[in-house]
């Protein structure tokens, strides 16, 4: 058995998979109005068993980095399509960016004419035939009238091959304890570039399994981590775990995500925490399979 | 890199459509020596006019000398650097696709016109109608982007479709007449009628306001960062092509939005200082 400072590193894997992803470059004249805007555009997007999209806040942008000299942040969409993906960066970008004030959208992924997602190229009918366009580099970036000026959006946005599913499962001896190692692991996780955790705060309580026992559910309450069954089912908690959170992150390559699980273990190895595990699906679901003995490298200690 | 030296200059024009980098790359120069140009009316070889040394293989061709009279250098062109060290004659770069043009001097009348793509850079002042289309042509310049450090003639942009054009310094009259679309920024002085007939397009005087024709109308001050998407692409374009002086317009002023030319079909715009 590893461990890192006396805690219990489970020798299992994460499962990830891939999905098609997309980054978006949010300006706006206040970083105030950034943050309104991201969090319209990436709200509702937790998991892709729900919604639309997986979606997050990548990192805020100074004025420098932008295509146009304004403050600004990196979102992440995640969708199991580029179709659907598109369908996500059209609804989001035109209900959760155009309508916030002083807003622009700019695609932040290298484009393959081949597997590009038409985006600005939609949302420009909400100009009413009163958009125009601008070629720049290449780019076509759409203006549209709206009532304090313009809307910019960048016609077409890059489309990768994005990796979901990077899971951490903290386990502790009380809630106190284990919340304040998955607010660190959280912070931790999300300082990689080119991640994003989807859930609310980062942390999921609600960690769930394939399939229910009602036939139109897709996913259901994962029972074996659940304190309160202890008894009724065959527990996967430690003996002397009280509660568990899951953190799930989402990147842009398996590196990155590879990368934030590293630094979520360390920042969780707190004490009151008993083991770090994560989720799997024995191997079916996904190619990506990360071992956590791997990621802990030479910081664990064999007990 | 392939240096074509002009022996002698002479005040008949020359036509020489064949000094594009990449058709001559492919060549060794008595090849290249060979080519067909058009001295007035008389049928000649290009070297009859200029020395050749060094080698185009890697698509450079520089033009030393008096090229004042050279007409249709780089016309058609679709990759490689044509560098001019020296004025350049009327037609440069006309119809080109992709490579570049860098003019050390002035260039004459007709600079771009037609051109669908790659990038002309004139260290000092072009002619008359530069990016424009020919007469009876439907359509000007199509693509690209042309720089010039100097001042610009009349008609400049004249019925360009697609592009970027950019003069630091002032233009003559009727600047984007019958403009259908793309951008034109001057960074000095615009002449007289700018926009007049302009179908499309921007027209930008980040400096200057200059008297519009009274089929514009005004909108009040712009709220929008394209200008800004441009303003940056400019300063990136100093460091790229390596220009040697600012395009920055910091401070920029903000602008203020006319529509036109309600003659004709009124979905342009002159942004310019209140």
């Amino acid at each position: 058995m590893l461990t890192i400072r006396g805690i219990e590193i489970e020798d299992t894997f994460a499962e990830a998979f891939p999905l098609a992803c997309a980054r978006v470059v949010l300006t706006a004249e206040h970083p105030r109005l950034v943050q309104s805007a991201a969090a319209a555009a990436t709200g509702n997007a937790s998991s892709v068993i729900g919604c639309d999209a997986e979606a997050g806040v990548d990192r805020l942008m100074g004025p420098e980095e932008t295509p146009d000299g304004r403050p600004g942040a990196s979102l992440l969409f995640f969708g199991y399509s580029r179709p659907a993906l598109e369908q996500s960066l059209i609804s989001r970008i035109g209900q959760g960016i155009l309508p916030c004030p002083t807003t622009a959208a700019y695609n932040g992924l290298t484009v393959d004419p081949a597997k590009c997602l038409q985006v600005g190229s939609r949302i420009r009918f909400f100009g009413d035939g009163w958009q125009s366009s601008k070629l720049l580099e290449n780019r076509r970036f759409w203006r549209i009238p709206v009532m304090d000026g313009e809307f910019v959006v960048e016609e077409t946005f890059g489309a990768g091959k994005g990796v979901a599913g990077g899971n951490l499962i903290l386990q502790g001896t009380s809630r106190e304890v284990t919340l304040q190692a998955a607010e660190r692991a959280a912070d931790a996780m999300a300082s990689v570039p080119g991640v994003i955790l989807p859930f609310a705060h980062g942390i999921v309580r609600a960690g769930s399994k394939v399939g229910s026992r009602y036939p139109k559910l897709k996913a259901s309450t994962n029972e074996t981590f659940c304190p309160s069954l202890r008894g009724q089912v065959k527990s996967e908690l430690h003996p002397k775990a009280a509660v568990a959170y899951e953190l799930v992150v989402d990147g842009l390559d398996l590196e990155s995500v590879r990368q934030s699980m590293r630094l979520g273990i360390g920042a969780a190895a707190i004490p009151g925490i008993v083991r770090i595990g994560a989720g799997n699906y024995g191997g079916k679901l996904g190619p990506f399979l990360i071992h956590l003995k791997d990621l802990v490298g030479t910081a664990a200690e064999p007990c | 890199m392939l240096t074509l030296t002009r022996l002698q200059s002479h005040p008949v024009p020359l036509e020489a459509e064949c000094l594009r980098p990449d058709a001559l790359s492919a060549l060794d120069n008595s090849a290249i020596a060979r080519l067909t140009v058009w001295h007035g009316r008389n049928k000649a070889e290009l070297g009859d006019f200029f020395a050749l040394t060094g080698s185009a293989s890697d698509g450079e061709v520089v033009l030393k000398g008096d090229c004042s009279r050279v007409k249709l250098a780089g016309s058609g062109m679709t990759a490689g650097l044509l560098k001019v060290e020296g004025p350049i004659g009327m037609h440069a770069g006309t119809g080109m696709r992709g490579g570049t043009i860098r003019v050390e001097g002035d260039a004459d009348d007709w600079l771009g016109a037609e051109m669908f793509g790659g990038t002309i850079v004139v260290t000092g002042n072009a002619g008359h109608h530069v990016g424009a289309a020919y007469r009876g042509a439907l359509r000007g310049m199509r693509g690209g982007e042309i720089i010039i450090l100097g001042s610009a003639g009349d008609e400049l942009a004249s019925t360009m479709r697609r592009g970027l054009i950019v003069v630091a310094g002032d233009t003559g009259v009727f600047p984007g007449i019958n403009l259908l679309a793309g951008t034109v920024i001057v960074l000095g002085r615009s002449g007289v009628r700018p926009g007049a007939a302009m179908r499309r397009g921007s027209l930008l005087f980040p400096h200057h306001s200059p008297e519009l024709l009274p089929t514009y109308r005004c909108a009040g001050p712009l709220d929008s960062v394209f200008p800004a998407l441009y303003f940056r692409y400019l300063e990136n374009l100093e460091k790229r092509l390596e220009l040697g002086r600012t395009l920055t317009l910091k401070p920029w002023n903000q602008l203020t939005r006319h529509s036109g030319d309600h003659v004709a079909l009124g979905k342009g715009e002159i942004l310019c200082p209140a």
